[in-house]
């Protein structure tokens, strides 16, 4: 369910939002997100669902079969264009310098 | 003593780590049951997943912990909620708007209707004034035929006043339910702004 209202800002998710514009093509799964900000799950997670959501973030469940390898499947979460977009905007707006390359698809 | 002592702590130390995983993931599941059902099955993968790649220490736990803190479950539902919420908003604004057109050429149509049964009226008693000039009944010399066509006559002006009863009638009784349907739709879009604030 994609909706198109903007999530609210917060601390936390221009935290989470810089980890993916610092790797716009990497996939990232909670726990990879939670050892890089330090963001405790309880609070991370909302914010990536929320983020799913609102279409910044895509959220793909990793290909494998969960009796073969043993664990479940992870849920990898990529930056969208829209997501970077929306970052870029809003690190331009408190003034936060950022030099990554523009946004291709 | 101390020997016994560092022996004991040693064994607790071990039955800890071993207990560790699944005592996480007990607490984990028991996050997972607070959030809405339709939510749980996803929760339930991807904190699964992400706890197996925890190290099995203490960081185990805290993952564990953190998730099952109340703020966790209440920013999903809340979210949730939000969502779902936003889609009836949109559906029920779209289904007032499409109701509000509905009744808006009904009304039309109805304003219509006079001036058409009027027009229809103006017709019939052209036709039946022209039919009178030329041939009037009092023409007809065959009395049979001056009945039947009397007859006719009466018939058609019964029908023409059936017919407009009739309509006149269910566009009355269609406006009454437009009313009600429209009164019943403030009332959920009412109702619906009111579990969105809650």
């Amino acid at each position: 369910m994609v909706t198109d209202k903007d999530p609210r800002w917060s601390h936390q998710m221009l935290r989470v939002m810089r980890i993916f514009l610092e790797h716009p093509r990497e996939g990232f799964a909670g726990s990879d997100i939670w050892k890089k900000t330090g963001i405790l799950s309880g609070t991370l997670y909302p914010i990536l669902m929320r983020l799913e959501r609102a279409g910044w973030l895509d959220g793909e469940w990793e290909v494998l079969d969960p009796h073969e390898a043993g664990r479940p499947r992870k849920r990898l979460y990529r930056l969208t264009g829209l997501g970077y977009n929306k970052t870029r905007s809003a690190l331009a707006e408190i003034g936060v310098a950022d030099a990554r390359s523009e946004w291709t698809s | 003593m101390d020997i016994v002592i560092s022996i004991l702590v040693g064994f607790l130390m071990i039955e800890v780590y071993a207990w560790l995983p699944l005592f996480s993931k007990w607490i984990l599941e028991r996050a997972v049951r607070r959030v809405v059902p339709e939510e749980q099955a996803r929760c339930r993968e991807e904190w699964n997943a992400d706890l197996d790649a925890m190290p099995n220490t203490m960081v185990k736990l805290l993952y564990a912990l953190c998730n099952f803190s109340v703020s966790a479950a209440e920013s999903i539902n809340a979210d949730f909620f939000e969502a779902n919420c936003t889609d009836i908003d949109r559906a029920l604004a779209e289904l007032m708007s499409r109701h509000r057109a509905y009744v808006e050429e009904f009304r039309r149509a109805k304003m219509n209707r006079a001036a058409q049964k009027a027009r229809f009226e103006h017709v019939v008693i052209d036709t039946l004034s022209n039919l009178n000039a030329t041939h009037s009944l009092d023409d007809i010399v065959d009395r049979g035929a001056r009945d039947a066509i009397e007859t006719l006559a009466k018939a058609f002006e019964a029908f023409t006043g059936t017919l407009h009863q009739a309509i006149s009638l269910a566009s009355d009784l269609l406006l009454v339910s437009i009313d009600s349907s429209t009164e019943r739709l403030d009332q959920l879009e009412g109702l619906l702004h009111e579990a969105c604030r809650k």
